[in-house]
This record gives C-alpha cells, sequence and structure tokens, in this order.
C-alpha cells in the first residue's frame, strides 16, 4: 500500500467515525447506533484485500479505540477478525449480490456493536437497538457502498 | 466452477495478532493498563481544540484591527450592552445555584471536550474542562445545578465524571433526612439509582427530593441532585431510580468547587 493510499483509507475511517459521533449526537436519543467506521474499514478490505493486511487492520483497529475511547485492544481484535473473514471469502462475495452483501456486513456492523455493547456498556444493552441498529446497517449499507467506490475511484484514479 | 477462489491469507500472522489484541483487552479492561495512553489522548485531543478556537479567535482579531474608528464605536457600544447583559445573566445563573443549595464561590471553567456519543449511547459520562490549578477533590456544577466530580487532573485540563457515569458513587439523602443512600450511575442520560432497605421507608416516594449528605468528603451537604422518579421492589430491597436536576448539555459553562472546610 503507498503512502497516499494509506491516507486516503485513513481519513475515510476517520471520517466514519466522526458520522459515528456526529448520528449519534444529533438522533442519540432515538438510540440509533452506527458503526460507519467499520463500514469504511469492511469495504476496503473488501474492495482491496490485497492492501489491507494484518498490520494495517492493527492500526486501524487502534485508532478506533482511541478516537473512540473503548478499551485499547478491542476494535483492533474485531478489525482483525473481519478482516481474516472477508480475506479468506474476497473473491466469493464478488458472486454475492447486493443485498447478500448488505445482509453480511451490516450483520457484522451490528455484531461488532452488539459486542461492545456487552463487553463495556452491559446496562445500555437492548435487544431492540441492536435490531434497530441491523435494520439500519443493511438499508444503509447500498448507497453507503457506492458513496465509497465513487470516493475511492476519485481519489486513486484523480 | 469452484465457489471459494482460491486466496493466500496466512493464518498465523492474524491468530497471533488476534491473540495480542485480546490480551490487550483483558490487561485494559481489568487493570485499567493503558491509562496513560488515553490520557495523552485526552490532553492532545484538548490542546487541538483550544489551539483552534484560539487560532479562529486571532484571525477574527486581526482582521478587527483594519477596522474603521466609527466602526469601533458602534462595537463598543454594543459590547457595553453585551457586558450589561452578562451581568444581568450572570446573577440569575447565581440566584438559580443558590435555589439549588448550592454555596456559590465556584471557579468558572469552561467544557473543552464532551463525547455526547457517549454520553447517549454508553456507560461512560466523561467531560473534559480546563483549569488552573489542581481540583482533584473538586466538584462541578453549571447553571442548573450538581453534574459531577473531578476525576482525574492531566496537565491543564480535568476529567470530570458526571453523576450518571456507571463508574460514580455519591452518598444521598433524602431532603427530610428520612434516609441516607448511595446514588450509583445507570450509565443513562441523567439518571442513577439507590438502594434502600425498604423497611426504611413506608410512603410514597415518587416526587421526593434527594441531595447530597457530604459523607463522601467530595460534595457539599444539601446540594439538590434530584427527584425519584420510579421505585422498585427486589426482595427487602428498594431501588429507586433519581432523575438529576442538571443536565450537562444545557451549557458548555462549567463551575468547580471545593467541599467548604470547618
Amino acid at each position: 500500500m503507498t503512502f497516499k493510499e494509506f491516507l486516503i483509507i485513513f481519513s475515510m475511517i476517520i471520517f466514519g467515525s466522526i458520522l459515528d459521533d456526529f448520528v449519534s449526537s444529533k438522533i442519540g436519543n432515538f438510540y440509533l447506533h452506527t458503526n460507519f467506521a467499520y463500514l469504511v474499514f469492511s469495504y476496503w478490505v473488501y474492495a482491496c484485500p490485497e492492501k489491507i493486511g494484518v498490520l494495517f487492520s492493527i492500526i486501524f483497529g487502534l485508532t478506533i479505540d482511541l478516537i473512540s475511547g473503548s478499551s485499547i485492544g478491542f476494535h483492533v481484535f474485531m478489525y482483525l477478525l473481519f478482516a481474516y473473514i472477508i480475506h479468506i471469502y474476497a473473491f466469493t462475495f464478488r458472486l454475492f449480490s447486493y443485498l447478500q452483501l448488505a445482509v453480511f456486513f451490516g450483520g457484522t456492523a451490528t455484531f461488532v456493536t452488539a459486542i461492545n455493547y456487552l463487553i463495556e456498556h452491559t446496562a445500555n444493552y437492548s435487544y431492540a437497538n441492536i435490531f434497530i441498529a441491523l435494520v439500519f446497517h443493511i438499508i444503509i449499507w447500498i448507497p453507503f457502498y457506492k458513496f465509497i467506490r465513487f470516493a475511492r475511484q476519485l481519489s486513486m484514479n484523480g | 466452477m469452484a465457489i471459494g477462489t482460491p486466496i493466500y491469507t496466512p493464518k498465523l500472522p492474524y491468530l497471533f495478532a488476534m491473540a495480542l489484541a485480546l490480551g490487550t483487552l483483558f490487561l485494559d479492561q481489568k487493570y485499567d493498563y493503558f491509562a496513560p495512553l488515553k490520557d495523552v489522548k485526552i490532553y492532545i485531543s484538548a490542546e487541538t481544540k483550544n489551539l483552534t478556537s484560539r487560532l479562529f479567535v486571532g484571525s477574527i482579531n486581526f482582521f478587527d484591527g483594519f477596522k474603521s474608528s466609527q466602526e469601533l464605536a458602534s462595537e463598543i457600544d454594543i459590547l457595553k450592552e453585551n457586558i450589561d447583559l452578562l451581568l444581568t445573566e450572570n446573577n440569575l445563573i447565581r440566584q438559580n445555584i443558590d435555589s439549588k443549595n448550592i454555596s456559590f464561590d465556584g471557579k468558572l471553567s469552561k467544557i473543552i471536550e464532551f463525547d455526547t456519543h457517549q454520553y447517549f449511547c454508553c456507560s461512560n459520562h466523561r467531560l473534559i474542562v480546563s483549569t488552573d490549578s489542581n481540583y482533584i477533590q473538586g466538584y462541578v456544577i453549571n447553571d442548573n445545578g450538581l453534574i459531577g466530580q473531578i476525576y482525574k487532573q492531566i496537565g491543564r485540563y480535568a476529567e470530570v465524571i458526571l453523576l450518571s457515569d456507571k463508574r460514580h458513587n455519591i452518598p444521598i439523602m433524602h431532603n427530610q433526612e428520612t434516609f441516607f443512600c448511595i446514588g450509583k450511575g445507570m450509565g443513562k442520560p441523567n439518571k442513577i439509582q439507590c438502594e434502600i432497605d425498604n423497611n426504611l421507608v413506608n410512603k410514597n416516594l415518587i416526587g421526593a427530593l434527594m441531595q447530597t449528605s457530604g459523607f463522601g468528603g467530595i460534595f457539599d451537604r444539601g446540594i439538590d441532585v434530584g427527584y425519584v422518579v420510579d421505585t422498585e421492589l427486589k426482595s427487602d430491597l428498594l431501588v429507586i431510580t433519581i432523575e438529576l436536576i442538571a443536565s450537562p448539555l444545557v451549557t458548555d459553562k462549567v463551575y468547580i468547587l471545593t467541599k467548604n472546610d470547618f
């Protein structure tokens, strides 16, 4: 991965994290827990599996751990786990429909959120919130995917 | 056609890195091993915000230097009006704080950072304020009343733990001193809970005012904390849910106070 590519991916993940904060501060009372940072990360692993391996998963995970204020190691572990899974099935995913991809990526984003709540914020854990997050992530994934792909094509080719 | 396309994914580095991440997570969860790293992050983040706002104000002042004397005169008039308004506002704030039983001699401070994402979704309810000295035994109020206490001093900044934080405990009492308990943060905005022996209370508590008892050594006695909004019986214990009077979201101005010594 070139330095330029690293900066692009890094800034997009930071942007995702800021978006999470923004959404939460605006509609926090509805208890919608978004995980845009993970969606951005998983998109990049899916789109360029050869570029994001162990080292970059650790760097991005650690960055999110520090920004989000969660326990150090949580996002590192989750990002490594899903980077590994996406890596194994990287080309199999190309055969999937958008709906199947949305279910997979939306589901994993919600899984990360749910585990985070179970470990760190047990008092705030709620199946209703997790379900809302799942539906939201699945719905948002296709427009989100299109947007990041457009941004990727623009930044990588531009 | 094969469903799985062959791709080289080395298993061992991933497994090793995952084990390392889990070990790190365990150390952080169990022993708060990486607290210094988080402090550095808090300090850098607060410094960056402070510097950005100073640069912004500095650039505005720079361009103000080119104004004509007539514009400056009219601006002085506006500033005078604003000072009068601030004085009135300050008096109102003092009256409001006095009505919450807080003897006002606080040091004015400003919220530098408040992670509202954590506040709404999670258990960690913290904010960062600027300080000019060490207030490690201090507590924090805003225009509405008591919001939390100083948790940690990080250079020129202090981390404030809010009353609703999952790890926060505050000794409180009924305003008629009929019972005392420890108010524990629930990790939910503006809510704390405390448990009392059900035999101690024989009346409806909904709407009762709860105040600080002063037994923790941090808060002064008799400061209004909140009103009882719900009670639940769990065997012999009565679990009381209290809605806090002061929300940390209403303003970025806070006051740091320390317990009165006699």
